[in-house]
């Protein structure tokens, strides 16, 4: 054996140590806050304790449960279109021959770019008079759709700039899921006759199964705590249409001071969040031995 | 020449997947250069639709964000932070990812899937009730006090790297330093420190670049003299009045280093996006 029992204590508590510190105790303290009144001006907890009245006040506030309605709404849009779009994208670049293949590096340019600016590129190519998008539909004729006064126009404009933004990650992946399949196995299926859609269907998309798992958990995790795009983008407008979860919160707490709220809410997007990751981790790892990094334990 | 079997011969097939595919990379590409373009225009040629394409490029943008702005601050705020959490990152973690890739011990895959579902967090859920604890700990809009929050989607991030890099290594290498007599740390220090250097150089890319890409955190917790690029180039746009061109110029700045980081280790893409899961 490498290591003896008593190193391993030594060399894992560092990393354990910082992140109880870091993460366990403020929410051990979060709990605390969430279940009395506490008011950042003031700085100091109202009540000791308030008999859970921030969660039930998150719990019945329609608003919260809106946001929560947008969020999955959003997610779900981000996630069907970024698979489809990325997946599809990989499988032509990734042909044999397929000339515009070293293009593929300067793609994947924009799932390395900071959110922030994602959104304020996006805000700018929406606007009404400054923005392009409006410009070229205008230059064809067609009046463009309006982003910031139509609830559905909003939540897509906002699923378009996650989809700008995330579908070279999905691309990314998946070229590299579709690199590692045995050229031999489309041999031999084109030997048998299978060409296009069939060795598709028959091939490619059982054998990508584990990678688009894997891309899925990887997105949807992200897309579930999405902020800096709708804050910059649309600020959950018009009206609350575009106001995912983590809008609430930060709402919760900057316009009404209510950290209590806030950070209630934020708890129940961390325990709902986490039961979608569970689905998705116990599939995934029903297909680890196929994913390499949790494979050899 | 064999026929598709479906409607379409083989040829305009190809011809779809050609236009598919400069679609897409015009599509993937154009708002970088867009931005590109942009903060080297004058501001008002910058917003002036139809586009201008001809024109002298101008550094004005760029002269006016650090002269008008304060972006040298934020500039140093971002390297000093981003820097400081990735060196904490790396050195906290190692000793953890060799643990991890090495040793066996009980639960370890429920706390390495435990590590793993911290970088799943709300950042709001962490950054709430640190920004309490920071009070009392005068640690709001300070760089300490952003480099601890950044920690905790770092270190996550690179435990689980650097654990796949040091998997790597074949355990030979290790087998015949302890046959030699060296001692964990030393073996840790000698033999597999320098056969690693690649992962951690690998692992701090991403670690920096997760950091310096941050928003959320630094725009509760930073929002004063600690101030990051992120949350000061949207400051850009709070006004009435947009300076687009600044605003590009600011992007530029931003996006340059990641850009030339995601060069440098374009061999391991996949696997730093990932965590090392694929």
């Amino acid at each position: 054996m490498l290591i003896e029992k008593k190193q391993t204590l030594w060399l894992m508590s560092p990393t354990v140590l910082t992140l109880l510190l870091i993460t366990i105790f403020p929410l051990m303290y979060a709990l605390n806050v969430s279940l009395s009144d506490y008011s950042l001006a003031a700085g100091k907890q109202v009540h000791q304790f308030n008999d859970f009245q921030n969660f039930s006040k998150v719990l019945t506030d329609p608003e919260f449960w809106h946001s929560l309605w947008v969020t999955f709404k959003f997610a779900g849009l981000c996630l069907i279109f970024e698979l489809t779009i990325g997946l599809g994208l990989a499988v032509v670049f990734s042909e044999r021959g397929f000339r515009l293949e070293p293009l593929s590096m300067l793609m994947i340019l924009p799932m390395a770019i900071a959110p922030v600016i994602v959104g304020l590129v996006f805000r700018w190519f929406y606007s009404n008079d400054v923005g392009i998008i409006g410009f070229l539909l205008r230059s064809i004729g067609i009046s463009p759709p309006a982003w910031s006064s139509s609830g559905v126009a909003a939540l897509f404009s906002l699923v378009i700039a996650d989809i700008w933004e995330w579908t070279p990650y999905v691309f990314l992946i998946c070229m590299a899921g579709l690199k590692s399949i045995e050229p031999e196995i489309y041999e031999a299926a084109e030997i048998d006759g299978a060409r296009g859609w069939i060795k598709f269907k028959r091939i490619t998309l059982p054998l990508m199964k584990p990678t688009i798992i894997l891309v899925l958990l990887l997105r949807a995790i992200p897309a579930l705590k999405e902020f800096d795009k709708v804050f910059i983008i649309t600020d959950g407008g018009p009206g609350i249409a575009t106001e995912v979860t983590s809008s609430y919160i930060f709402k919760q707490f900057l316009w009404f001071n209510n950290l209590g709220t806030a950070t209630a809410a934020a708890l129940i997007l961390l325990a709902v969040i986490t039961v979608v990751c569970q689905i998705l981790f116990a599939y995934l790892r029903k297909h680890e031995e196929q994913i390499q990094g949790t494979g050899k334990w | 020449m064999v026929k598709s079997s479906g409607r379409f011969s083989d040829h305009t097939w190809l011809v779809i997947k050609y236009a598919l595919g400069i679609a897409a990379v015009i599509f993937f590409i154009f708002p970088i250069f867009w931005l590109f373009k942009a903060s080297f225009n004058k501001p008002i040629d910058a917003v002036v639709l139809p586009p201008v394409w001809i024109f002298k490029p101008e550094i004005k943008n760029y002269i006016d964000i650090f002269v008008e702005e304060p972006f040298l601050k934020y500039l140093i705020n971002s390297v000093l932070i981003s820097g400081g959490a990735t060196f904490l990152a790396i050195l906290i973690g190692f000793p953890a990812a060799y643990a991890f890739a090495r040793a066996d011990f009980r639960f370890k895959k429920d706390l390495a899937f435990w590590i793993l579902s911290i970088f799943m967090f709300p950042p709001l859920a962490s950054i709430l009730p640190m920004l309490i604890l920071f009070k009392h700990l005068r640690l709001v809009d300070t760089v300490p006090g952003i480099i601890l929050a950044h920690l905790t989607f770092l270190l996550p991030l690179s435990v689980w790297l650097l654990q796949r890099f040091i998997r790597d290594i074949p355990i030979e290498v290790e087998e015949a330093a302890l046959v030699d007599g060296a001692k964990t740390f030393i073996r840790l220090r000698r033999v597999v420190l320098p056969i690693i250097a690649n992962g951690i150089a690998t692992t701090a890319i991403f670690c920096f670049i997760f950091s310096w890409n941050d928003f959320i955190f630094a725009l509760v917790l930073a929002p004063g003299s600690a101030k990051t690029l992120p949350v000061a180039s949207v400051s850009l746009s709070s006004w009435a009045y947009i300076n687009w061109g600044k605003i590009s110029a600011a992007s530029m700045i931003i996006t340059g280093p990641v850009f030339l980081l995601i060069l440098l280790t374009r061999r391991y893409l996949v696997r730093g996006f990932t965590f090392g899961l694929k």
